[in-house]
């Protein structure tokens, strides 16, 4: 991966501007049962690991989320009875009294004020990869229903569906999850080049993201392409924290592009 | 054909086409509109500083990277920012006019199509100007 270090280090740069601490977007909702549900939906789409703070009138519920887990809530705890006992504590499974008991702690919080954001930050605690709650397991423990967000495929399915997809037509592609590439198709030369220019698509993309892409935009897909015959055009899809930067034939890129939509559009 | 029957016969082709602007990429002015319901001047505005972006400003100088081996001076011709509500679509002038067409459609949208149907009003309408 070391092809890559540029490109993982603007990375990091670059999300660190992107997601200024305190930054946040709605928690979709209207009632305590429907951002009960839009939760668990963020926490299955979290891979890697992330302080979630859930603002909300003068209320704050920090969580630990890793690996689509829900690993603990974190101190400071609300001021919502029952909280500061179980904040800091992992959630050892999905049949755990403290399971029932922070939802119970989420239902109060989201009764008394519906308008809520969410924000994620790097997680300054461990707990493992292995621990807490599977978002699948935490939305049957918490009485979700399955006709909610959390039934949606997950955004590294829904990626990993249309890179394995891409088969021949594409010149290239680099998977990065949050600032590092884990996985890349490509001749060693090509993939080599596409780190760098990735690098420098990104600098512009980022800095301008808020000008090209509606504040509550998911899965977002960027196709820039020259005429045919100029070389390659590109693709760059972010879901979650989950993102790919593919290159490809200019005659290739729209139905490559019409492969991202049947799987994200609504 | 004028710009603006142009426009409308593109928007009135595209099933779940909800606007056809034509925009000067050197100013980020829409220059003129078809659209479907509602469309304040901020959001016209916001399309065609997208559609600068894309296709000569510094998204485009960024994507231009990925081809510059093969053809360093080509220009962005085509660019889309998609969504999982809706496609943008937008499709440079052929030739030094700086200038461009873009389509809001629906998100599963045949893109083909849409970049075909806006090639050809392109024609109609710089043909019209000519």
């Amino acid at each position: 991966m070391s092809d890559f270090a540029r490109l993982e280090e603007k990375l990091t740069k670059l999300r660190q501007r992107e997601r200024a601490p305190g930054e946040g977007r709605k928690l979709k909702g209207d009632t305590a049962d429907a951002l009960i549900a839009a939760l668990v939906a963020e926490i299955d789409e979290t891979i890697l690991p992330r302080r979630l703070t859930l603002s909300g009138g003068d209320m704050a519920i920090h969580l630990a989320v890793a690996n689509r887990r829900l690993q603990a809530m974190l101190d400071p705890a609300a001021s919502i009875e029952g909280a500061a006992e179980l904040a800091g504590a992992a959630l050892p499974d999905a049949e755990d009294p403290s399971v029932p008991a922070l939802r119970a702690i989420l239902e109060t919080a989201f009764s008394k004020e519906t308008n809520f954001s969410i924000s994620a930050r790097r997680l300054d605690v461990s707990y493992g990869s292995d621990i807490g709650v599977p978002a699948n397991l935490l939305a049957r423990a918490w009485g979700v229903s399955d006709a909610g967000p959390a039934k949606a495929l997950a955004p590294n399915d829904v990626l990993s569906t249309f890179l394995t997809g891409l088969g021949d037509d594409v010149t290239a592609w680099l998977r990065i999850e949050g600032e590092e590439v884990s996985d890349q198709t490509g001749s060693a030369d090509r993939l080599a080049s596409l780190g760098e220019q990735a690098a420098i698509f990104l600098d512009g993309y980022f800095g301008k993201f808020e000008a090209l892409f509606p504040a509550d935009a998911k899965a977002c897909g960027t196709v820039i392409a020259p005429k045919s015959g100029s070389g390659d055009a590109m693709m760059f899809v972010e879901i979650g924290e989950v993102s790919a930067f593919v290159a490809a034939a200019p005659d290739k890129i729209l139905p490559i592009a019409m492969r991202w939509q049947a799987l994200v559009a609504e | 054909m004028s710009v603006t029957d142009a426009l409308d016969a593109m928007r009135s082709e595209l099933s779940g086409c909800s606007l056809v602007a034509y925009t000067d990429l050197s100013s980020a002015l829409v220059l003129s509109a078809s659209t479907i319901g509602q469309h304040g001047q901020e959001e016209l505005d916001a399309l065609s500083n997208a559609a600068k972006l894309a296709l000569t400003g510094v998204v485009s100088e960024g994507a231009s990277a990925v081809w510059a081996a093969s053809d360093p001076e080509a220009p962005a011709e085509t660019a889309m920012f998609l969504t999982s509500a809706e496609a943008r679509v937008f499709i440079r002038s052929p030739g030094e006019a700086p200038e461009a067409l873009v389509c809001v459609c629906a998100p599963d949208s045949d893109l083909n199509v849409v970049v075909d149907c806006g090639r050809t009003t392109l024609a109609r309408i710089l043909g019209e100007s000519e």
